[in-house]
């Protein structure tokens, strides 16, 4: 299908990458929903285009982003990543060749956890999740509140919240028992090449500890996501199906509330409806 | 009401930097001879500058006998500053030679001030309370480096109630300008800043900036609206270099801020231009009347920053120059090694 169909993906803001990535890499070229985007450096900003069409360009986040249609206002917001105290990275941008949907169908089923990330995000000792609340606030957004998981790299039990304002993004509230009502963030932003391709643009913001190396960070965080890679990469499905084709017992009932926003939302594109 | 986090929890990082504390022209209105002494403040730090066998110093403005101020004192013909209370002499490594009351007695080892590294560059007098490390440097200026420049002016420096810290991000700042300056430096209607690459490159941070060139048309002749770009040495030092949009000539605006103390400091100016006959009056009144729009605003700011002040996406100037800060101070805390690499490691955007 044509993204253009889908009117709630075709007007929201997509991420290009992080201005230094393009910049070093001299990108003149990318894609979104299907389409050639043609990038331009200019010294205080990059500039992008559509069949020669100028489209709206801003950068947040550390990343630059664009839409093909009318978004009614900015992409989506993360104030806590402009403070002060964080450390603030890309951890990647790195193509993966399926529905840009399944990466935040991934992201928030804790479920896997145990399985995929043995001893590092869970193990199978602790299969006993307690599922957390969904709600959708106001503005329209999927909370995912409370999930907890056992996270062995600290050998306790973990809290993280999720916040899906877009279809093609989540981001991951990690609970700070240290400092209640603070998180460490992680944001994945697909940015839709197509419907069964995306890239992957993974944000950490992190309140910085002495402990941190930046370096160690991003590459844990690489290893991590390079394993969801792996397995997003050989679904028998490239699209996220949203008609039952998977059972609900193969996903968990966060993906099951992630699922139904979506159909409520009338997304389609990347979708197997 | 929570207390606030200051963004640093240690300033003595500060001590391992150069700082300017007078020009010479102030030094040599003093007195007669040029050679002081005056009286200036670093970082709390009372401190006694003069000239002594030709080189400048700087010490302690303490006499160690009964703590009278030497700066009240003169300088010698023999080179020496002379305490204004009892006549104690010191030289120019902050030793005591001479006690006027017991002039045979041995001179005891306590009858000291110290003395700090001093240097003057660029008409200014610089200050290094620690040079322990001996790692950092006096702020780049472009000012005499550029030879299309014919005309340097070093301002006379001026205090304002405010920390350096915020000084620098003042003057830094570009989504102000639309606010506090609007008909002198900006359009309001560019309300908007661009968010820029920030590099860190040899201890200095870097950046450009294009304001919008249709603001010619409104703004007086004066202003030096061009493509703007930042090469400042940190901690408080600004290197704008810019290029006129009107005639495509480079102008350079250079000022460091010197810490009195957390909630004052002392601010150096250099004017630098490509004109034959244009009187220094010009541009100075001009800067001038933008600090007035300025102080009365900055001045309202407490001086230390906190954590707690809400940052957004176009206060990247500033994030980059308060995460770097921060930085800084906890690096000196664990020591040189540290120190260095948190000073040094360069981190680019731009490229």
């Amino acid at each position: 299908m044509s993204a253009r169909e889908d009117a709630v993906v075709w007007n929201r803001w997509y991420p290009l990458g992080s201005p230094t990535d393009i910049r070093r890499r001299n990108a003149t070229r990318t894609r979104l929903l299907g389409h050639d985007i043609d990038l331009e450096i200019h010294k205080t900003w990059i500039s992008a285009s559509s069949d020669s069409r100028p489209l709206p360009v801003t950068e947040r986040l550390g990343y630059v982003w664009t839409s093909l249609g009318k978004p009614d206002g900015p992409p989506q917001q993360l104030l806590e990543y402009y403070e002060v105290d964080r450390l603030v990275m890309n951890i990647w941008s790195t193509p993966i060749k399926c529905s840009g949907l399944r990466i935040v169908d991934n992201v928030i089923d804790n479920a896997h956890f145990p399985f995929l990330h043995p001893n590092i995000l869970g193990d199978e000792n602790h299969l006993d999740l307690v599922p957390g609340e969904a709600s959708v606030d106001a503005a329209g957004a999927l909370w995912l509140k409370s999930q907890k998981a056992w996270l062995p790299l600290t050998n306790s039990v973990a809290e993280y919240t999720y916040r899906i304002s877009d279809p093609y993004s989540v981001v991951l509230f990690i609970h700070r028992p240290t400092t209640p009502g603070r998180y460490d963030y992680l944001g994945i932003f697909a940015q839709p090449l197509d419907e069964e391709n995306f890239i992957a643009h993974k944000l950490l913001a992190w309140i910085r500890e002495d402990w941190m190396d930046e370096r160690q960070l991003k590459a844990d965080q690489q290893s991590i996501s390079a394993q969801d890679k792996y397995v997003l990469e050989r679904h028998v499905h490239k699209k996220l199906p949203l008609n039952g084709a998977e059972t609900s017992i193969e996903v968990d009932s966060s993906s099951l509330s992630y699922r139904e926003w979506l159909r409520a939302n009338h997304v389609t594109y990347g979708a197997m409806t | 009401m929570n207390a606030l986090t200051p963004l640093t929890a240690d300033q003595s990082y500060l001590r391992h930097f150069w700082h300017p504390v007078a020009t010479v022209n102030e030094l040599e209105a003093a007195d007669p001879a040029g050679n002081g002494p005056i009286g200036r403040t670093l970082l709390d730090e009372p401190l006694v500058i003069a000239k002594l066998n030709g080189k400048y110093v700087a010490m302690r403005d303490r006499c160690a006998h009964r703590y009278a101020k030497l700066s009240v004192g003169k300088v010698l013909e023999n080179n020496r500053i002379q305490c204004p209370y009892h006549g104690w002499e010191y030289g120019a490594s902050g030793r005591c030679e001479l006690m006027p009351a017991c002039p045979s007695d041995a001179i005891p080892k306590k009858a000291f001030t110290p003395a700090y590294a001093c240097e003057e560059r660029y008409g200014i007098i610089w200050v290094r309370l620690d040079s322990s490390w001996d790692c950092t440097n006096i702020p780049y200026c472009e000012a005499w480096e550029n030879p299309e420049f014919k005309r340097q002016i070093i301002a006379e420096p001026y205090n304002w109630d405010s920390s350096a810290e915020r000084r620098w991000e003042n003057f830094t700042d570009f989504s102000h300008f639309a606010y506090v300056h609007p008909g002198t430096l900006y359009d309001p209607a560019y309300s908007e800043p661009a968010i820029v690459p920030v590099d860190r490159v040899g201890g200095e941070l870097r950046f450009f900036m294009e304001p919008g060139r249709d603001m010619l048309d409104t703004l007086p002749d004066d202003s030096p609206l061009g493509s703007w770009n930042y090469r400042n040495s940190m901690p408080f030092s600004v290197n704008l270099s810019i290029r006129l949009y009107k005639n495509d000539k480079p102008f350079l605006l250079w000022t460091t801020s010197s810490p009195t103390s957390q909630n004052s400091c002392r601010n150096f100016m250099i004017i630098a231009h490509t004109e034959d006959d244009l009187p220094d009056s010009q541009p100075l009144d001009f800067q001038k009347l933008v600090l007035a729009e300025d102080q009365p605003v900055i001045e309202t700011q407490p001086g230390p920053i906190y954590l707690d002040e809400v940052s957004l996406p176009t206060d990247k100037i500033s994030n980059q120059y308060r995460k770097w800060l921060r930085e800084l101070s906890t690096a000196a805390a664990k020591g040189e090694e540290a120190f260095k690499a948190a000073l040094f490691t360069d981190v680019t955007e731009s490229k």
